[in-house]
Protein backbone atom coordinates (compact mmCIF):
# COMPACT_ATOMS: atom_id res chain seq x y z
CA UNK A 1 0.00 0.00 0.00
CA UNK A 2 2.74 2.42 1.01
CA UNK A 3 4.62 1.77 -2.20
CA UNK A 4 1.51 2.44 -4.28
CA UNK A 5 0.84 5.71 -2.46
CA UNK A 6 4.46 6.74 -2.96
CA UNK A 7 4.10 6.13 -6.69
CA UNK A 8 0.89 8.17 -6.78
CA UNK A 9 2.51 10.98 -4.81
CA UNK A 10 5.49 10.91 -7.13
CA UNK A 11 3.11 11.21 -10.07
CA UNK A 12 1.30 14.19 -8.55
CA UNK A 13 4.56 15.96 -7.68
CA UNK A 14 5.81 15.22 -11.19
CA UNK A 15 2.63 16.66 -12.69
CA UNK A 16 2.96 19.87 -10.67
CA UNK A 17 6.62 20.20 -11.60
CA UNK A 18 5.90 19.54 -15.28
CA UNK A 19 3.09 22.13 -15.19
CA UNK A 20 5.37 24.71 -13.59
CA UNK A 21 8.31 24.06 -15.92
CA UNK A 22 6.18 24.24 -19.07
CA UNK A 23 4.36 27.32 -17.82
CA UNK A 24 7.59 29.12 -16.93
CA UNK A 25 9.25 28.18 -20.22
CA UNK A 26 6.13 29.00 -22.22
CA UNK A 27 5.68 32.43 -20.65
CA UNK A 28 9.34 33.45 -20.89
CA UNK A 29 8.66 35.77 -23.83
CA UNK A 30 5.70 37.69 -22.39
CA UNK A 31 7.54 38.06 -19.09
CA UNK A 32 10.52 39.49 -20.97
CA UNK A 33 8.23 41.95 -22.78
CA UNK A 34 6.60 43.05 -19.55
CA UNK A 35 10.01 43.44 -17.90
CA UNK A 36 11.00 45.90 -20.60
CA UNK A 37 10.72 49.66 -20.00
CA UNK A 38 8.38 49.90 -22.97
CA UNK A 39 6.56 46.57 -23.12
CA UNK A 40 4.51 47.55 -26.17
CA UNK A 41 7.67 48.22 -28.17
CA UNK A 42 9.21 44.96 -26.94
CA UNK A 43 6.10 43.24 -28.21
CA UNK A 44 6.41 45.10 -31.52
CA UNK A 45 9.99 43.87 -31.85
CA UNK A 46 8.86 40.29 -31.38
CA UNK A 47 5.75 40.57 -33.53
CA UNK A 48 7.55 42.08 -36.53
CA UNK A 49 10.86 40.21 -36.14
CA UNK A 50 12.93 43.36 -35.70
CA UNK A 51 16.68 43.31 -35.33
CA UNK A 52 18.26 45.23 -32.45
CA UNK A 53 19.23 48.12 -34.71
CA UNK A 54 15.75 48.30 -36.24
CA UNK A 55 14.25 48.17 -32.79
CA UNK A 56 16.52 50.98 -31.57
CA UNK A 57 15.54 53.14 -34.55
CA UNK A 58 11.82 52.44 -34.08
CA UNK A 59 12.08 53.20 -30.35
CA UNK A 60 13.70 56.50 -31.28
CA UNK A 61 10.93 57.30 -33.78
CA UNK A 62 8.33 56.35 -31.18
CA UNK A 63 9.91 58.58 -28.54
CA UNK A 64 10.02 61.45 -31.01
CA UNK A 65 6.43 60.98 -32.08
CA UNK A 66 4.75 60.76 -28.65
CA UNK A 67 5.34 64.38 -27.41
CA UNK A 68 4.03 65.81 -30.69
CA UNK A 69 1.05 63.48 -30.53
CA UNK A 70 0.28 64.59 -26.97
CA UNK A 71 0.52 68.22 -27.98
CA UNK A 72 -1.96 67.70 -30.83
CA UNK A 73 -4.29 65.84 -28.48
CA UNK A 74 -4.13 68.72 -26.04
CA UNK A 75 -5.00 71.16 -28.82
CA UNK A 76 -7.94 69.05 -29.99
CA UNK A 77 -9.15 68.80 -26.40
CA UNK A 78 -9.05 72.61 -26.10
CA UNK A 79 -11.05 72.95 -29.30
CA UNK A 80 -13.53 70.36 -28.01
CA UNK A 81 -14.05 72.34 -24.82
CA UNK A 82 -14.50 75.61 -26.71
CA UNK A 83 -16.95 73.95 -29.06
CA UNK A 84 -19.00 72.49 -26.21
CA UNK A 85 -19.20 75.91 -24.55
CA UNK A 86 -20.17 77.61 -27.80
CA UNK A 87 -22.86 75.00 -28.52
CA UNK A 88 -24.19 75.29 -24.98
CA UNK A 89 -24.54 79.07 -25.28
CA UNK A 90 -26.78 79.12 -28.33
CA UNK A 91 -29.65 77.35 -30.06
CA UNK A 92 -28.47 77.81 -33.62
CA UNK A 93 -25.26 77.47 -35.52
CA UNK A 94 -23.04 80.53 -35.42
CA UNK A 95 -19.95 81.52 -37.41
CA UNK A 96 -17.95 80.88 -34.24
CA UNK A 97 -19.23 77.30 -33.99
CA UNK A 98 -18.58 76.75 -37.69
CA UNK A 99 -15.03 77.96 -37.26
CA UNK A 100 -14.45 75.75 -34.23
CA UNK A 101 -15.83 72.71 -36.10
CA UNK A 102 -13.56 73.49 -39.05
CA UNK A 103 -10.55 74.02 -36.79
CA UNK A 104 -11.16 70.79 -34.98
CA UNK A 105 -11.62 68.87 -38.22
CA UNK A 106 -8.43 70.39 -39.58
CA UNK A 107 -6.58 69.56 -36.38
CA UNK A 108 -7.82 65.97 -36.52
CA UNK A 109 -6.79 65.72 -40.16
CA UNK A 110 -3.33 67.06 -39.25
CA UNK A 111 -3.16 64.54 -36.43
CA UNK A 112 -4.06 61.69 -38.75
CA UNK A 113 -1.56 62.86 -41.36
CA UNK A 114 1.22 62.98 -38.76
CA UNK A 115 0.19 59.56 -37.51
CA UNK A 116 0.31 58.14 -41.01
CA UNK A 117 3.70 59.78 -41.57
CA UNK A 118 4.96 58.08 -38.41
CA UNK A 119 3.57 54.72 -39.53
CA UNK A 120 5.30 55.05 -42.90
CA UNK A 121 8.59 55.91 -41.19
CA UNK A 122 8.27 52.93 -38.85
CA UNK A 123 7.32 50.57 -41.69
CA UNK A 124 10.31 51.72 -43.75
CA UNK A 125 12.58 50.85 -40.83
CA UNK A 126 11.26 47.29 -40.81
CA UNK A 127 12.13 44.51 -43.28
CA UNK A 128 10.01 45.04 -46.41
CA UNK A 129 7.50 42.25 -45.78
CA UNK A 130 7.12 43.09 -42.11
CA UNK A 131 6.74 46.77 -43.01
CA UNK A 132 3.82 45.91 -45.30
CA UNK A 133 2.26 43.79 -42.59
CA UNK A 134 2.76 46.55 -40.02
CA UNK A 135 1.10 49.14 -42.27
CA UNK A 136 -1.88 46.88 -42.93
CA UNK A 137 -2.19 46.19 -39.22
CA UNK A 138 -2.01 49.82 -38.02
CA UNK A 139 -4.43 50.92 -40.70
CA UNK A 140 -6.92 48.35 -39.50
CA UNK A 141 -6.40 49.16 -35.83
CA UNK A 142 -6.24 52.95 -35.76
CA UNK A 143 -8.64 55.77 -36.56
CA UNK A 144 -7.24 55.77 -40.11
CA UNK A 145 -9.68 52.95 -40.65
CA UNK A 146 -13.01 54.78 -40.45
CA UNK A 147 -16.02 52.71 -39.58
CA UNK A 148 -18.34 52.23 -42.51
CA UNK A 149 -21.38 54.49 -42.77
CA UNK A 150 -24.65 52.78 -42.18
CA UNK A 151 -27.97 54.32 -43.12
CA UNK A 152 -29.98 51.15 -43.32
CA UNK A 153 -30.06 50.03 -39.69
CA UNK A 154 -30.54 53.39 -37.99
CA UNK A 155 -33.02 54.65 -40.55
CA UNK A 156 -32.65 57.36 -43.14
CA UNK A 157 -32.98 60.21 -40.64
CA UNK A 158 -30.03 59.12 -38.45
CA UNK A 159 -26.53 59.51 -39.81
CA UNK A 160 -23.77 57.62 -38.09
CA UNK A 161 -20.13 57.56 -38.87
CA UNK B 1 -8.95 -63.54 -33.87
CA UNK B 2 -11.14 -60.91 -35.48
CA UNK B 3 -12.48 -62.12 -38.84
CA UNK B 4 -14.58 -59.00 -39.67
CA UNK B 5 -13.21 -56.61 -42.26
CA UNK B 6 -11.86 -53.35 -40.89
CA UNK B 7 -14.62 -50.78 -40.47
CA UNK B 8 -17.43 -53.38 -40.51
CA UNK B 9 -16.89 -55.13 -37.19
CA UNK B 10 -19.35 -52.85 -35.28
CA UNK B 11 -22.13 -52.55 -37.88
CA UNK B 12 -24.72 -54.38 -35.74
CA UNK B 13 -23.79 -52.27 -32.77
CA UNK B 14 -24.23 -49.09 -34.75
CA UNK B 15 -27.63 -50.10 -36.00
CA UNK B 16 -28.67 -50.93 -32.48
CA UNK B 17 -27.47 -47.61 -31.17
CA UNK B 18 -29.41 -45.77 -33.90
CA UNK B 19 -32.61 -47.43 -32.86
CA UNK B 20 -32.04 -46.80 -29.15
CA UNK B 21 -33.70 -43.71 -27.72
CA UNK B 22 -32.93 -42.81 -24.18
CA UNK B 23 -35.82 -41.25 -22.34
CA UNK B 24 -34.45 -40.71 -18.86
CA UNK B 25 -36.99 -39.85 -16.22
CA UNK B 26 -36.21 -36.77 -14.16
CA UNK B 27 -36.22 -37.41 -10.45
CA UNK B 28 -39.49 -36.44 -8.79
CA UNK B 29 -39.69 -32.73 -7.89
CA UNK B 30 -36.64 -31.89 -10.01
CA UNK B 31 -38.13 -28.76 -11.61
CA UNK B 32 -39.41 -27.49 -8.26
CA UNK B 33 -35.98 -27.90 -6.72
CA UNK B 34 -34.37 -26.00 -9.62
CA UNK B 35 -36.81 -23.10 -9.30
CA UNK B 36 -36.34 -23.02 -5.53
CA UNK B 37 -32.57 -22.79 -5.99
CA UNK B 38 -33.01 -19.97 -8.50
CA UNK B 39 -35.31 -18.10 -6.10
CA UNK B 40 -32.86 -18.57 -3.25
CA UNK B 41 -29.99 -17.30 -5.37
CA UNK B 42 -31.99 -14.24 -6.42
CA UNK B 43 -33.06 -13.52 -2.87
CA UNK B 44 -29.47 -13.39 -1.62
CA UNK B 45 -28.13 -9.82 -1.36
CA UNK B 46 -25.52 -8.89 -3.94
CA UNK B 47 -22.22 -8.50 -2.21
CA UNK B 48 -21.00 -5.02 -3.16
CA UNK B 49 -17.42 -4.05 -2.64
CA UNK B 50 -16.98 -0.38 -1.74
CA UNK B 51 -15.16 1.70 -4.34
CA UNK B 52 -12.61 2.76 -1.73
CA UNK B 53 -11.72 -0.90 -1.16
CA UNK B 54 -11.29 -1.48 -4.88
CA UNK B 55 -9.16 1.62 -5.07
CA UNK B 56 -7.07 0.59 -2.06
CA UNK B 57 -6.56 -2.89 -3.47
CA UNK B 58 -5.54 -1.43 -6.80
CA UNK B 59 -3.00 0.90 -5.17
CA UNK B 60 -1.61 -1.86 -2.97
CA UNK B 61 -1.63 -4.72 -5.46
CA UNK B 62 -1.62 -3.44 -9.02
CA UNK B 63 0.05 -0.05 -9.02
CA UNK B 64 3.42 -1.15 -7.60
CA UNK B 65 4.06 -3.26 -10.70
CA UNK B 66 7.04 -1.55 -12.35
CA UNK B 67 5.49 -1.17 -15.79
CA UNK B 68 2.25 0.25 -14.43
CA UNK B 69 4.03 2.52 -11.97
CA UNK B 70 6.16 3.96 -14.77
CA UNK B 71 3.12 4.42 -16.98
CA UNK B 72 1.21 6.09 -14.15
CA UNK B 73 3.99 8.60 -13.43
CA UNK B 74 4.37 9.25 -17.16
CA UNK B 75 0.65 9.97 -17.50
CA UNK B 76 0.79 12.41 -14.58
CA UNK B 77 3.80 14.15 -16.13
CA UNK B 78 2.07 14.38 -19.49
CA UNK B 79 -1.07 15.84 -17.90
CA UNK B 80 0.95 18.44 -15.98
CA UNK B 81 3.01 19.37 -19.03
CA UNK B 82 -0.07 19.68 -21.25
CA UNK B 83 -1.88 21.94 -18.80
CA UNK B 84 1.26 24.04 -18.23
CA UNK B 85 1.83 24.46 -21.94
CA UNK B 86 -1.82 25.32 -22.62
CA UNK B 87 -1.88 27.83 -19.76
CA UNK B 88 1.37 29.41 -20.97
CA UNK B 89 0.01 29.72 -24.47
CA UNK B 90 -3.17 31.33 -23.21
CA UNK B 91 -1.17 33.75 -21.06
CA UNK B 92 1.13 34.64 -23.97
CA UNK B 93 -1.86 35.38 -26.20
CA UNK B 94 -3.44 37.53 -23.50
CA UNK B 95 -0.28 39.58 -22.90
CA UNK B 96 0.31 39.87 -26.63
CA UNK B 97 -3.20 41.17 -27.16
CA UNK B 98 -2.88 43.65 -24.27
CA UNK B 99 0.44 44.98 -25.52
CA UNK B 100 -0.72 45.34 -29.11
CA UNK B 101 -3.71 47.35 -27.84
CA UNK B 102 -1.34 49.41 -25.71
CA UNK B 103 0.88 50.17 -28.70
CA UNK B 104 -2.10 51.19 -30.82
CA UNK B 105 -3.41 53.40 -28.04
CA UNK B 106 0.00 55.05 -27.60
CA UNK B 107 0.20 56.07 -31.25
CA UNK B 108 -3.51 56.74 -31.70
CA UNK B 109 -5.18 58.08 -28.54
CA UNK B 110 -8.38 58.60 -30.55
CA UNK B 111 -8.54 54.95 -31.34
CA UNK B 112 -11.91 53.62 -30.27
CA UNK B 113 -12.02 50.20 -28.66
CA UNK B 114 -12.83 47.57 -31.29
Amino acid sequence: MRRGITILALGVVGAVLAYYCFYVLGTAKPRAWLGNQQPELAWLKHEFNLSDSQFARISQLHEGYLPQCKERCRHIEELNNKLMKAIGATTQITPGIEKLLADRARMRADCQAEMLKHFFEVSRTMPAEQGKRYLAWVQAQTCLHEQTMNHTQAGESNHHE
Amino acid sequence: MNTNQPGHEDEPLRALLKEWKATPDLPPGFQDRVWRRIERAEAQPIISVPLSTVWRNWIAGVLPRPALATACVAVFLAIGATFGWAQARHETERVSSDLSARYVHSVDPYQAPR
